[in-house]
């Protein structure tokens, strides 16, 4: 009887083994486990045996029901990996299809240029001038009257204006400058005040000029502003624009409005200063125009330059952009070609 | 202007500089240097020899092998040209030198060559193979044939010597608009010494009256505004001839080219003195009357390129009492120019006023070099001794016998000094500079000191420097330059102040970024339109509101723009043009209207700013996984996120519109503001199909534009607040129902409203509108769904289908032909 059971576990055991699915194992477990099946019908015979062998015999079939329990158990797990395994490898996608996503647009290169260059002045407290007091209609007042430009002076060669046919006064604006007296006129220092805007020249279209372009206005009154200031204030930008690394220089210049005047290079960011075709071989280019307001531009608005002083700038924001996304022509701003656009 | 540093030297010892130290001073002290260029000998070498015999080459009928000796060796060489003969003294370059390329120009070194199996050892050398020009020397072509041009040639002499080459460096240099002073040599070696610490070697000459002779011209300035002082001087017997070679040299470096030593002289001594002078022939002038004064509208001169002017009551003339005979401060007239037979010449200098100079020119349309120099601003106390210079050189090289000087006006000056206030240099720069220092530097710039105490000094302005330096700011700008702007310290303002951001920056943030979100691109375009641009895309404009500009570059750019949507459309056409049919396109931009009533200080144009915009094509066309079709709908759904987040969805109303010239009639809203005035706001609509077919777009564009300015002033201030969470859940039903299509989804959805109970009303949606298949013609069939909660309790079915009914009546009643799809 025992041997009996032994070999029965032993087949059965092989027989498990040997089950290529789940329902062929689902069949050994009821030949075997079932009600009906081989252990219970030796187990009703239990009672037939002798009262020795009846415990022994008993303990015996548990065991090996046990087993051929756990046996199956064993199997089933695998079988049920495998089966879950199979169904997955159905649901397999193309993971290199690509992603799907909302269509994405972008802001001109103009405008993420002058944004980038506000933000960095915000950051040092200059606020964004009020568009009512940056118009591109202008009268020569505020062009250049304001601005201590002298009467038939060559400087207003410097801008080759446009004039309107409302009166021989009105202009389109040369310069964003005309904000900054519009400006002073109507608050008191301190004023920290950047103006972004656009600019008309009449110039004929080339790769190099056109006849709008964008400007970036900002200066700075108070009490005890010195030259000093205009060096740290244009330094921080030049260092946040071009990076941290790329040297500058101040040089000495003249525009009407600001006395001491100066321009500001960052060394040429193609050749690294040797010299190249971009900046004309000198390793510089000119990006900043600069200086400390002029008394007789305070006076024009009321501000004693006793009292304050302050400095003011302008830069040109094509032509940064230019420099930063290495654009070789200047048209290509205003074509709004989307192949162009899709870039920045 | 060009500046040779050979002429520089005579006036500035810059021995122990190079032309790049001086020109990185220059630059930095407020004098531009655009290129410093290398002049001289590109060529090495190259002596002169003399041609044995030639005979020609076994193997090629047009070369020549030629025979020549350089005082040592005698050497074979092949040469091409046909001008060539024994006994000849030429250019001869052996193996090794440097010579330069006929086309380039470049300098290239010679090496051995076979030609046509003969070795030439060497070669003849042209004019040009020696950076000359070859008419300046011969007139026949090949080489350079030497001993007819020089005398005293010895074989073997270096060419370099025989032609007096200079090796020079010249620096292109750019004056400031201000700087009149800088426009001449010793202006410049002025700058040279203050920036470097040198002294200045010039000193004026006297004028002295060798021939005793005397003159009868009388003069006169006829109007001061023009002329201040006029001064001429009569120079007799007169030897017309080549300039000497250093002159030549001089004028070669600065750009000007010799023509004879009298007009040569008056060029070189407005270079060296910034003082532009003029020669006439005074036996042309038939006159001893000579004044300055105003031309009138019948006038006209021939000047001296030969051209006729017209002349008005802005052109300053010199004239005699018969005609005029020169342009004053432009040009000379042809009537009284030098030519080789000149004998007595009148030569002029004087000090004409900047603004009517640059007056004058413009009137006749062009700037000579003069005019740059008088538009800044000569030094009025330089006119005489410019023009004492003047007549020394013509003394010297053109054997000239000094008559006489005569003069009318004044070349004195009022006397302009200034304080300088130490403390105000700290104020101003941020730094500390000496007293001592700043005076010191002053000076060198050649400002007098009149005075000076610890706190103040009192200096007298140079004549040169009348224009531009009349304030304390000016001398503090003085000191800063030569000073070093790299001696100041960077720092940064202690106080703190506040960036502000203004509602108006805030809304185009959000706006700029709904639309990027949504897959649109910015665009940036022209302000300034044509009638080409307009009728291009159908549009016309109001000409009473325009903004035109007096003097437009061509007709493409005539006037301000009053709507961006033109420049819109043909952004979409200049893409679609270029093969890029799917343009998701926006822009914020100024539009310009003129109100009619300008001022010295207004010019009285609105400019508003307006949000416009394209959609056309799918973006998401060719994408493998789904695909919509981008319609009139997905573009107000965009503008629909914008008045979201702006909080103004609650006041916009969608109003059809068929009377918009560039918008389909059927397919068109006006955009009203609910409330105040009902303002209108802009426009949405599909292209009218005239413009679309003008512009050969193959498919539907859908425009809008929306004024910004009024939008933003209507943007509400509004912090969003918690509503408690339902407690109960919502109830949600559908309605489906066949319609005529005339009656809109909003009256509807009134209905709907009104129909519903306050109470539990939550929302309403459409969410299918159908025509076509199985729906009557002039019908559509449209769903909606209802949502209705109570924060007090659930609703019960009977309660939800009590109010369903009251909607389904409520729609019956107002639209007599609905029918019910349940």
């Amino acid at each position: 009887m025992k041997d009996k059971l032994q070999e029965l576990q032993q087949i059965a055991l092989i027989e498990i083994e040997k089950t290529q699915g789940l329902e062929e194992l689902e069949q050994i477990k009821i030949k075997y486990l079932g009600r009906k099946g081989e252990l219970n019908t030796i187990k009703k015979g239990i009672k037939d045996l002798s009262n020795e062998e009846k415990p022994v015999i008993g303990g015996l079939v548990n065991k090996i029901s046990n087993t051929i329990e756990s046996k199956v158990e064993e199997k089933h797990t695998i079988f049920y990996k495998e089966s879950i395994a199979k169904k997955l490898e159905k649901e397999t996608i193309d993971i290199t299809l690509p992603g799907v996503t909302s269509p994405q647009g972008k802001l001109h290169p103009l405008t993420s240029t002058i944004n980038e260059i506000t933000g960095i002045f915000a950051k040092m407290g200059f606020s964004l001038v009020e568009n009512k007091n940056s118009p591109e209609v202008e009268t020569e007042y505020y062009n250049f009257d304001s601005l201590n430009f002298p009467p038939d002076h060559p400087a207003k060669d410097m801008q080759d204006t446009f004039y309107t046919k409302i009166a021989p006064f009105v202009l389109l604006r040369s310069q964003t400058s005309n904000s900054q007296i519009r400006e002073m006129e109507q608050k008191a220092p301190p004023l920290r005040v950047i103006s972004p805007g656009r600019v008309y020249r009449a110039e004929s279209v080339s790769s190099r000029k056109n006849n709008l372009f964008h400007q970036v206005e900002g200066f700075l009154v108070d009490k005890e502003v010195t030259f000093s200031d205009l060096k740290g204030v244009l330094n921080e930008f030049t260092r946040e624009f071009f990076g941290q690394q790329r040297p500058t220089r101040f040089r000495t210049s003249y525009f009407p409005f600001t006395e001491p005047s100066v321009e500001i290079d960052v060394q040429c960011i193609i050749c690294c200063g040797k010299g190249c075709r971009t900046c004309s071989g000198s390793g510089w280019l000119e990006i900043l125009g600069a200086g400390m307001i002029d008394p007789n531009v305070l006076k024009n608005v009321n501000i004693d330059p006793e009292q304050y002083s302050g400095f003011a700038f302008g830069m040109g924001v094509e032509r940064l952009a230019m420099l930063k996304f290495a654009i070789n022509d200047i048209r290509l701003f205003f074509n709004n070609d989307l192949r162009f656009l899709k870039q920045f | 202007m060009l500046v040779s540093l050979e002429w520089l030297s005579s006036f500035v010892d810059i021995s122990d500089l190079t032309p790049q130290e001086i020109a990185h001073g220059l630059t930095m002290s407020g004098l531009e240097v655009e290129e410093v260029e290398e002049l001289g000998c590109k060529f090495t070498n190259i002596v002169v020899a003399e041609i044995l015999n030639c005979k020609p080459h076994p193997n090629a009928d047009k070369l020549q092998l030629v025979e020549v000796f350089n005082g040592k060796d005698k050497m074979e060489v092949i040469c091409g040209a046909k001008n060539i003969e024994a006994g000849q003294l030429i250019p001869y370059a052996s193996i090794g030198s440097a010579v330069l390329d006929r086309k380039s120009g470049e300098a290239f070194v010679l090496k051995p060559v076979k030609i046509r199996g003969v070795e030439s050892q060497g070669m003849l050398c042209s004019a040009d193979e020696l950076g000359l020009n070859p008419s300046d020397y011969q007139e026949e072509d090949g080489i350079l044939i030497l001993n007819r041009i020089f005398d005293n040639l010895a074989l073997g002499q270096d060419v370099k010597e025989v032609l007096e080459i200079a090796d020079d460096t010249v620096l292109h240099v750019a004056p400031t608009a201000n700087r009149g002073d800088e426009m001449s040599i010793i202006g410049i070696a002025r700058e040279v010494a203050a920036i470097f610490d040198k002294e200045l070697n010039h000193v004026d000459l006297e004028y002295t009256n060798t021939a005793d002779l005397t003159t009868d011209i009388n003069l006169e300035i006829k109007d001061e505004d023009c002329c201040k002082y006029y001064t001429l001087a009569i120079l007799k017997d007169i030897n017309i001839k080549k300039s000497p070679k250093w002159m030549i040299n001089r004028l070669n470096a600065s750009g000007i080219r010799s023509i004879s030593n009298v007009v040569d002289i008056t060029n070189y001594v407005m270079l060296e003195y910034g003082q532009p002078l003029h020669a006439f022939d005074s036996d042309k002038i038939n006159s001893n009357y000579i004044c300055v004064r105003r031309a009138n509208d019948e006038e006209k001169i021939v000047t001296l390129d030969e051209t006729e002017r017209k002349l008005s009551a802005e052109t300053v003339l010199i004239a005699s009492d018969k005609e005029p005979i020169a342009l004053g401060g432009v040009m000379g007239g042809f009537t009284t120019e030098i030519d080789e037979n000149t004998k007595n010449v009148a030569l002029e200098s004087a000090y004409f006023t900047p603004v009517t100079n640059r007056r004058s020119s413009r009137s006749v349309g062009f700037r000579t070099d003069s005019c740059a120099r008088f538009e800044r601003g000569v030094d009025i106390q330089k006119v005489r001794p410019a023009l004492v210079r003047a007549m020394q050189l013509l003394t010297e090289l053109a054997d000239a016998k000094v008559c006489d000087i005569i003069e009318t006006g004044s070349d004195e000056l009022e006397n302009l000094e200034i304080t300088l206030r130490f403390s105000q240099v700290k104020r101003i720069l941020g730094i500390e500079i000496s007293n001592n220092k700043c005076v010191e530097i002053l000076e060198k710039l050649g400002f007098e000191l009149l005075g000076k105490n610890d706190f103040s000094a009192k200096l007298l302005v140079p004549s040169h420097r009348i224009n531009d330096v009349t304030r304390e700011i000016d001398l503090i700008e003085e000191i800063a330059r030569i000073n070093g702007y790299d001696k100041i310290e960077p720092t940064l303002p202690q106080k703190t102040l506040f960036s502000e951001t203004s509602e108006e920056t805030s809304a185009i943030n959000k706006i700029n970024s709904i639309f990027i979100g949504k897959g649109f691109f910015e665009v940036v375009t022209t302000s300034l339109v044509g009638e080409p641009l307009l009728n291009s895309v159908g549009m016309t404009y109001d000409e009473s509101k325009a903004v035109k500009v007096d003097n437009p570059q061509s007709d493409e750019y005539t006037m301000l723009r009053q709507n961006i949507i033109s420049n819109i459309i043909q952004v979409v056409k200049y893409n679609f043009d270029h093969g890029q049919k799917d343009a998701w396109i926006y822009e914020v931009g100024k539009t310009f209207h003129f109100n009619g009533n300008p001022e010295q200080k207004n010019a009285d144009v609105s400019e508003k700013r307006v949000l416009a915009g394209a959609l056309t094509g799918n973006i998401k066309s060719g994408s493998w996984h789904d695909s919509f079709v981008p319609d009139f709908y997905t573009l107000k759904g965009t503008i629909e996120t914008v008045f979201n987040e702006l909080n103004l969805s609650k006041r916009v109303g969608y109003i059809p519109c068929k009377d918009i010239s560039y918008l389909h009639p059927g397919r068109t809203a006006q955009i009203k503001l609910l409330g105040k005035g009902t303002p209108v706001i802009g426009y949405i609509g599909e292209i009218h199909p005239d413009i679309k077919d003008k512009c050969k777009f193959l498919q539907p564009v859908y425009l809008f534009e929306l004024d910004l300015e009024t939008i933003i002033e209507n943007i509400p201030f509004m912090v969003a607040k918690y509503k408690e969470l339902p407690q109960y859940p919502a109830v949600t039903r559908d309605t489906a129902f066949i319609i005529p299509k005339s009656v809109s989804n909003q009256n509807i959805m009134k209905s709907v409203k009104k129909s519903v109970s306050k109470d539990i009303f939550k929302d309403v949606d459409i969410f299918d509108v159908y025509e076509g298949k199985n729906i009557p013609e002039n019908s559509k069939s449209v769903a909606y769904r209802i949502t209705m909660q109570d924060s007090s309790t659930t609703l019960t079915d009977e309660r939800v289908n009590q109010e369903m009914d009251k909607v389904r009546n409520g729609l019956q009643k107002a639209f007599s032909e609905i029918n019910f799809r349940e």
